[in-house]
Formats: C-alpha cells, structure tokens, sequence
C-alpha cells in the first residue's frame, strides 16, 4: 500500500517522461529514411548478431548546416531579451503588490494569475488583432495622424518580443512577489534606521533578499521562451529564426524524424544549465514556482 | 487623493499591457464587420456563427473530454507523488521522484510533444498499444505535464497542513487509510479543486503537445483555432475568445465568493 | 501484576536520527496513575521520547513495556495510549463533539454510548455548551480543553500530553495547572507530560524526569529534585542558584567540609559526600537560603562582602553581593514589609550566612 503510493507516480512519470528522452536519443542516432516510421532501426539482429549502428550523422549536419546555429543563437537572444524585459516590467510590479495592503494584495494578485487561467492561445491570438497592418495601433496613429501610411508591426521579431513579454509575465511576477513579500518590513526600517537612503536600501536589502526570486522567475521565462513555438508562428516573420520553429518544421514539414530528435537533444542540452540553475534557486527558495 | 508614485503608474501600466489584449478580444467579438478591427457596427452574428460551426463543436466536445479525463488522471498521480514526498520520509527512488515530478513544468512544449510521439509509436511498434493516435495518446501526454502541476500545488499545501493532525487520528485508533479519508483529504480538498482546475486549463489550452500526440479526427479546439488564426484573424475566434473569458471569470468569482463565505 | 510493579517500564531505549542520538539509552519507570513531568531544554530529545511512547517513532534500540508487554511493534492506532499534541492538532473541519467522538467511533463503540461518553466528557472540561461549534472558532484555552476531551474520551492506560499549556498566556496557564492535576487524580490515569517549563513541572509533576541531550539525568520528586540536585546541571537548569567550585577537606558520616578559595571559607554541609579528600566538587546554594544582614550572623557559614546591586522583583528582592574575594552570590529575601526603615543600598557593607542544611555538594 505504501510502496504504492510512490509507485504509481513513478511509474507514470518514468514511462511517459524518462522513457521518451531515451527513445529521443535513440532516434537522433538513426538514420532517416523514406519508411513508417521514417527511420532505420539502430539495432539489427542478423544471423544471431546483434548489430548497434550509432549514427552521428544528424548531429553532423546540425553543425554544417549554418541554419540550425543560427536559430539556436537567434532563439537564445529573443528569450533572453524577452526574459530581461519581463524582469523589468515585472520586479516593480512584484514589489508593488508586495507591499500593497492585504486586502488590496489580494486582488491583484488575483489580477496577475487571471490571465493565465484564460487560453494563452487566445491571448496571443489577440496581439495580431492589434498590430496588423489594420489593426487597432496602425488604425489609432493614421486616426490622430501620427503617421501615413501603416507601420509593419507584426511578422516582425519585435512582435515576438512583445508576445513572448506579455505571455510569460505572470511566470516572472509570482516567484518575486514569493520572495518579496517574505522580506520582512523591519529589515528594510532597521536599513534605514541604520543610515541607508531608500536606494541604498534597495540595493543592499531588498535586491539581494530577492535574488532566488529572480533567478527563479527569469528560468521560467527563458526555458519555454527558448522553444516557444507558437509565438513566433504567429506573431514572427519569416525572418524570426526560431529552434522551436525549426523543430517543428523538421517534424511536420520535412517529416525528417531523426534529425527533428537532433534538434530536441541539443536544445535540452543548451537549457540544462538554466533548468539546473532554476533548480537551485528553487531549493533554495523554498516553492517559488507558481 | 495621492499623489501617483514612479512605482504605482508603472504597476498601473503593468496591468493595462496585461489587459488590454483581452479587452479588444472581447470588444470586436460584438463587431459587425468580419475586417475584425474595422468598426461595422454592434453585433452578436459571431456568436452565432460559431454555434453553427460544426468543426469547432466538435473539437470543444473532444477537448473537454480529453481534460476532464486528463485533469481527473493528472490530480490523482499528482496527489500520490505529493504525498510520497511529503510524508514517506526518505525511501528508494525519492530523489528520482522529486527530479522527474517537477522536470515536465520546465521542459519546453516542443521537446515533451516530439518525445511522447516518438515512445508512442515505438511502443505500438513493440507491444501494439495505443494503437494509432488520438483520444488516448492526448489524454496521456496531459495527463503527465498536468501531474506535474498537480503534485505542486498539492505539495505546497500537504506542507502547510499540520502533521500532528494525521498522528492525532491515528493516535485516536484511525488505521492510516483512514487516516487519509477522514484527515488527509478533507484538508487537501481546496487544493485538489485547485490542481484539477489547473490541469483541466493546461489541457484545453495545449497547441503544441496536442499537434505532435494527437491522430487523425482527434483535432482539439486550440488545435482548429491554431489553424484558423494563421489564416489571420477571425471574428468567430474573438466571439470564442469571450465566452472564455466569462467562463473562466464566472468559476473564478464564484471561487473567490465560496472562499470568502467560508473565511 | 504486584501493586507497586512499574506500570510502564523503558529499558535501553535510544533514538538515532542519521548521524544524531536524540534519545540515548534512556531506563525508566513510571508507576500507575502518576503524574510524569519530562522536562528539558528544546532538543534535549523528551519530545522524541513521548513520541516513541505513542507510537509515531519506532526507537532504534532498547525496549517500551506497558504492563510488562512489549509494545515497540504495535502501531500508533492499536495502542492504549493517547495523546494530546502541543498544537492540540484538532480536525478542523469537525464539530466539537465529532472532534472528541472520533477515536470512540475508531474503536467501534455504539453510537449511543459514543454520545454519552462525549457528553460526558464534554462535562469534565466544561465545554458541553460549545459542542456544535467548529475548533476555528473557538479560543486557545477552549480549544485546550477540547483536545484534552479528545484524549480522555478512549480512557486510555497512558495519556501523553506534549506542553499541554504551552500554547496559554500565564494567567490562563496557572488556572489550567491546577485544573489538569484535579482531572488526573480524579480519573486516575497515568499521564507523562513533556514541558520546557521547570515552574509548571515542579506544579504538575508528581515526579519529574530531567533530560538533556538525550538522556535522563535526574528523576524524583519534585522536592528531591530542588533541594537535593545531583548534578551542577540539574542545580543550575531547576530555579536559580550559586555554584561555588571546591575540593573535600574533610568527610565524615554526618558531616561534610569543602574548601572553597572562591568564598574564601571551608564550606560545611551537614550530609556525607562520595569522593576522596581533594576531589573537585561544587557547592549548590539556593539564594533564598542565605541569610543577609548588616550585622554579624550565628550561621555555620559566615562570609562577608558588599552589595553591588539590587534587583526588586516585587515579593522579593535579590541581591547582587560581592564577597571579599570577588566572587559574587545571590541572595534572595521575602519582602515582608512595604518599606523597610533602614533599607540596604548598593555599597553596603553586608554580612551573609546559611546553615550546614541549606547548602548541598554536587558533581562539579
């Protein structure tokens, strides 16, 4: 009875998570071909010898190919962008309802997790609505006649700035205001009381006290941000070169298995620095996620 | 009034970005005008263009399905791996557990969608089971990123709860299933709403994961409004955008009154 | 059974957390139907103890009997010991009455007589008026009260009470000591109370058991344990006191004496000590034991010095003296009248004494 209550999860867990990151590996070191499924099967008993062929050439043609850099370098830069941008907006919106009254704190709180209860698919969905070349921003600036003709806003990396900022928000302000509203209000009056002008205070208190908090919350923008794929679909041009993207091509276009693998295994293998660091900051901090 | 602080416009304009959005949705779902953002005038013919759009009825039926079956399968292994890892004290496989529970929260949509794929038709390739893709292969790839969210919201509040209050019905001669029903659940229950609600959303909002593990006949509602919206927009969308919204803030209120009455 | 046999008996019994020893090698006896105050410092490991008493930690060695049965396999919910938790631990989404009900409905008892014995149990806590009410609403003494209910309502053999007034202002505390003694003597169950507090052990106990890292150091009454400490810690961790550091110079069958340079005098006690001539011992003194006064006292003891400071505690005044040798003792004195006429100031010169009986030799 007992064993079962943490078998059962791990089981589960083990057989519809672990399992599939081996069976990725796998066919990242097959080689592709025109079959169901389109790869060649790594093992291969032939006259009662058991044949492993390892095949690199996948991982090879990631590195001849200048686009698949390209679009790691390219995805890395969007997130971590997006991520300092979320940070900022995010931090002094985190101390706000942090030190806002518990009524008050409440509410907005409320007003943060909102959102995300309702389709990130639809939210996105509604940005192209307001920045299409008709679209309610263009429409706004010819109406008071800040401009001529209409801006290209969307299928442009800064549309996808944009998404992913407003996407990820909530994931940035709920670890901050964890931390932040456990940093006891006497500290920062015994800061003051000690000398230290509300900057100095800031800086030398809260900044540092909350630094699980923003290394948590900067994770949790940056890792979904690096394989994002709806985003850019939808807001990007063609010019936004995005793994995601990639991968997704790889898969549904290409219909090329093994190197859509390729692609996923190097993309964990980027992100294990960020996910161990989200770790961290989370054992130290306590629940931090939301 | 006072005065408006650096701190209190910025928060201010935090929440309008956050808003705004959703507020234009809701706006132009009552235009007349299919151009969506050209003023044609009010109306609700969008409303009822999407009652008569047979493809999304369909793929609303299929989502709800996948989510209640999802969300109900997500909150039971979640509640058992939050209660190994809180209560069981250290056993074998606790490190793996703790590792593997919280990995699907942080591994991004793409990665999860494509491997599950690949274990399921490895694994109908090997034992024949599930056989081809759909219903099934979408309940499961849900159920297992929404388990993880399950167990931290249910940790988070098994952490909060008094142990002495488990050991007090145990000391009062409850056998430990006992334990559980009569203690353990009853405190766990607003969390086990909360977990079950949070998979049900994540379940009827996934594009990605649906588009890999999902087969032929089995297109989920993101699934269809995916494929409408990279057309551009569609008035039918905003006017399903809105009933969303309303959905959601109704079973919110309605939360944040039943909390209020029981405070 | 023999009437005077222990009525719970731990033998060897030791707790190892990892790599730390909460409770280490513990014998003890507890005879039937007293009261057992545990008492002890945070960490000293009596919480760890109660909690093997009741069954939450299985002990890593030694052996718990009830009776003279060996309980260490049977399970928290097949015991006939009762707990009352610090936290009270009170289902809060259950009724009163469903609270202190729950381990008779456990144990299976007609709902009739679940009812009776609940009401009833209500009556010995007067708590019978709130018994539809729900444990959030009510106050920390009621819920107090409640919890105790719950603990009794099984009659158990055992009931362990983990600082069951820890969580009470003082003045309800006090109210509720009393209060928990006349309960336990009038049901006659045994009780073991884990408390921090020496003033509430010394009220409630009819025996304490001091513990420090993990193990028990002292146990008697609790007479025996103030005037007769056998240890510079138990002196020193049960009221206050003065530890002067000596060597025997003289040990006779009634008598003792024990150069102290520190005093500046051969201490006499009027008891026998174990050790050879030389051996280091401590003298514990009592501050309410010695004698103060401007004049020369009759006392065995006679030391003299100045005071230094004094600390007006309200019915009693403690005085900070320094002696001669620069040594400083307490000394405590009732405060009899309102205002003395000629009452002692810091620099007095003072004279201080006590009897071969007011002080007592401990290991140093």
């Amino acid at each position: 009875m007992r064993r079962l209550v943490a078998l059962v999860p791990l089981a589960w867990l083990g057989l519809f998570f672990l399992v599939p990151f081996a069976v990725l590996l796998k066919i990242s070191l097959s080689e592709p071909a025109i079959a169901q499924p389109p790869f060649l099967p790594l093992t291969d008993w032939a006259e009662g010898v058991l044949t492993i062929t390892l095949n690199l050439g996948n991982y090879v043609f990631l590195g001849q190919d200048p686009l698949y850099l390209l679009s790691y370098l390219s995805s890395v830069r969007i997130a971590a962008v997006s991520t300092l941008i979320t940070l900022l907006i995010g931090y002094p919106m985190a101390y706000a309802i942090a030190r806002a009254r518990p009524a008050r704190r409440t509410l907005l709180l409320m007003l943060v997790i909102l959102p995300f209860w309702t389709s990130f698919l639809l939210r996105v969905y509604a940005w192209i609505g307001i920045l299409k070349g008709n679209g309610i921003v263009n429409n706004f600036l010819l109406w008071i006649g800040a401009i001529d003709a209409p801006l290209v806003l969307i299928q442009t990396d800064f549309a996808v700035y944009l998404g992913i900022v407003y996407t990820y928000l909530p994931f940035m302000i709920l670890p901050l205001y964890a931390t932040l509203s456990r940093l006891d209000a006497s500290l920062l009056e015994a800061a003051a009381d000690l000398g230290a002008r509300p900057l100095t205070t800031f800086a030398t208190v809260t900044l540092p006290m909350s630094w699980p908090g923003i290394v948590a919350g900067s994770m949790l923008v940056f890792i979904p941000a690096v394989g994002e794929y709806v985003i850019p679909a939808l807001l990007g041009g063609p010019d936004t070169l995005m793994i995601g993207s990639v991968l997704w091509n790889e898969f549904f276009l290409n219909r090329d298995w093994p190197v859509a693998s390729a692609v996923a295994i190097v993309m964990v293998l980027v992100l294990a620095l960020p996910i161990a660091l989200l770790r961290r900051a989370q054992g130290r901090d306590g629940d931090a996620a939301p | 009034m006072k005065r408006a602080t650096p701190l209190a416009i910025v928060t201010a304009a935090g929440f309008a970005f956050l808003y705004a959005p959703i507020l234009s949705l809701v706006i132009y779902s009552f235009n007349d005008s299919r151009l969506v953002t050209v003023w044609g005038g009010f109306s609700t013919r969008w409303y009822g263009a999407l009652l008569n759009d047979r493809q999304i009825l369909d793929a609303a039926w299929i989502s709800l399905q996948v989510g209640v079956a999802a969300a109900t399968l997500a909150t039971v292994i979640g509640t058992l791996a939050a209660y190994a890892l809180t209560r069981h004290g250290r056993f074998r496989g606790r490190t793996l557990l703790g590792g593997i529970v919280t990995a699907p929260l942080v591994m991004p949509e793409v990665i999860v969608g494509l491997s599950l794929l690949l274990l399921f038709v490895a694994l109908e390739d090997l034992a024949g089971w599930p056989a081809g893709r759909g219903f099934t292969t979408l309940v499961i790839a849900h159920a297992t990123f929404g388990a993880a969210f399950a167990a931290v919201v249910i940790q988070a509040r098994i952490g909060s709860l008094d142990r002495a209050i488990e050991e007090a019905a145990q000391d009062l001669g409850a056998r430990p299933l006992r334990v559980f029903v009569d203690v353990t659940l009853p405190g766990l229950a607003p969390a086990l709403v909360s977990a079950w609600l949070l998979a049900f959303t994540l379940s009827l909002d996934d594009v990605v994961i649906a588009s890999f593990v999902s087969g032929p006949g089995a297109s989920t509602l993101p699934m269809v409004i995916f494929s409408k919206v990279r057309l551009g927009v569609s008035p039918e969308v905003n006017a399903l955008a809105t009933l969303v919204i309303l959905v959601v803030s109704l079973a919110i209120g309605l939360a944040a009154w039943a909390t209020a009455r029981r405070g | 059974m023999p009437e005077d046999a222990p009525f719970v008996r731990l033998e060897g019994l030791t707790k190892r957390f990892g790599g730390f020893t909460a409770v280490e090698a513990v014998d003890l006896e507890i005879r039937r139907g007293e009261l057992f105050c545990l008492l002890g410092g945070s960490g000293c490991g009596k919480s760890t103890l109660l909690r093997m008493l009741a069954g939450f930690e299985t002990p890593s060695a030694g052996r718990i009997l009830i009776e003279g049965r060996d309980i260490g396999a049977v399970p928290p919910h097949a015991r006939d010991t009762n707990m009352m938790f610090q936290s009270y631990a009170l289902f809060p989404h259950m009724s009163v009455e469903r609270n202190v009900g729950y381990g008779l409905r456990r144990a299976g008892l007609p709902r009739r007589e679940t009812a009776a014995r609940v009401a009833e149990m209500l009556d010995l806590v007067q708590m019978s008026h709130l018994a539809r009410r729900r444990p959030d609403s009510l106050s920390g003494g009621q819920r107090q009260r409640v919890a105790l209910a719950r603990a009794l309502a099984r009659r158990p053999k055992l009931l362990l009470l983990d600082e069951p007034l820890g969580a009470l202002d003082r003045k309800l505390r006090e109210e509720t000591q009393l209060e928990l003694v006349k309960i336990q003597q009038g049901l006659g169950i045994t009780f073991v109370v884990v408390t921090h507090d020496q003033e509430e052990a010394m009220i409630l106990g009819d025996r304490l058991g001091i513990m420090r890292e993990g193990r028990i150091v002292q146990v008697g009454t609790p007479h025996e344990i103030y005037e007769y400490p056998r240890s510079r810690f138990v002196a020193d961790f049960i009221g206050t006191v003065n530890l002067l550091d000596g060597t025997i110079a003289e040990d006779a069958a009634t008598h003792a004496r024990i150069a102290c340079p520190e005093a500046g005098i051969d201490i006499v006690v009027d008891h026998a000590v174990t050790g050879a001539r030389g051996a280091a011992v401590a003298v514990a003194l009592r501050p309410e034991k010695i004698a103060i006064s401007r004049d020369p006292l009759p006392h065995d003891n006679r030391v003299a010095g100045r005071v230094a400071d004094i600390v007006y505690n309200g019915n009693l005044s403690v005085f900070h003296v320094t002696l001669d040798t620069g040594r400083r003792l307490r000394v405590a004195r009732a405060n009899a009248v309102r205002a003395e006429d000629a009452p002692l100031a810091p620099g007095d010169r003072v004279h201080l004494g006590w009897s071969g009986s007011a002080s007592v030799v401990v290991a140093p």
